[in-house]
């Protein structure tokens, strides 16, 4: 079982923003805190997957290349770095 | 701005917790109604993204990338071996990497399935190829050719897949 989630952004937002406005819990309050923390200087991707696309989600090579619209961003977890 | 935020799995899972919560004491107030996405964090959680890659750094600084955990652990010992020996404060390290959901995940047992399948092919493939060089004279030398080319063409596609 992965240690780690990639939350989509606006999901994310919503969770936090919820947690703020209704929850009187100080251990929610700070569920929120560490949750906009990440929101608000999220880890960078480290690397790219370029993927190609004729063979599904086969991955071809792994670059720490800036990605572009063709690749994928890889994500370390920020702990770590 | 990235898109995704990586996230530790306790906490959103506090988060997810602290949500479903609020969504039965909002239901008895009628206060609170949840938010729409909830269902998002909930297969989030169910079905989390798995690591699609390893990275070596030596400190903050990549190093190598790797599909294979082990391969990452075996390059990132030797630099650590290479530079300890030199004396320099060297630190490699692995990081699991992560990517949106659903890509990558499955291209690491597809390709060992499509490893399998060749490895088994290679030996039958030399047998044929063998087999035709010493008997050809025997055979009808246009089928030979034919079935010599299917073969060839099936190793290269598979070949290609990896």
């Amino acid at each position: 079982m992965t240690n780690y989630i990639l939350v989509p952004r606006a999901v994310l937002q919503d969770a936090i923003e919820e947690l703020e406005a209704w929850s009187d819990r100080s251990e929610d309050k700070a569920t929120a805190v560490k949750l906009r923390a990440l929101l608000d200087a999220p880890c960078e991707p480290v690397g790219s997957l370029i993927i190609d696309k004729n063979r599904g989600t086969h991955v071809t090579a792994i670059t720490s290349e800036p990605f572009d619209a063709t690749c994928i961003p890889l994500y370390a977890p920020k702990e770590q770095l | 701005m990235t898109d995704h935020i990586l996230v530790h799995r306790a906490v959103l899972q506090a988060a997810v917790d602290a949500l479903e919560e609020l969504n039965g004491m909002g239901a008895s107030r009628g206060l609170y109604k949840g938010i729409t996405s909830f269902a998002d964090l909930c297969a989030l959680l169910d079905d989390p993204c798995e690591p699609v890659a390893w990275m070596v750094s030596n400190g903050v600084h990549p190093c190598g990338f790797f599909r294979d955990k082990r391969q990452a652990e075996i390059f990132a010992a030797d630099e650590q071996k290479c530079h300890a020996l030199s004396g320099s404060l060297a630190f490699y390290h692995v990081k699991e990497l992560y990517t949106t959901n659903g890509v990558g995940k499955t291209s690491n047992s597809e390709n060992l399935k499509i490893l399998k399948e060749l490895e088994e092919l290679e030996p039958a493939l030399e047998a044929l190829v063998n087999y035709i060089n010493n008997f050809s004279s025997h055979c009808n030398s246009d089928e030979v050719i034919k079935a010599e080319a299917a073969l060839e063409r099936l190793y290269k596609k598979r070949k290609e897949q990896l």
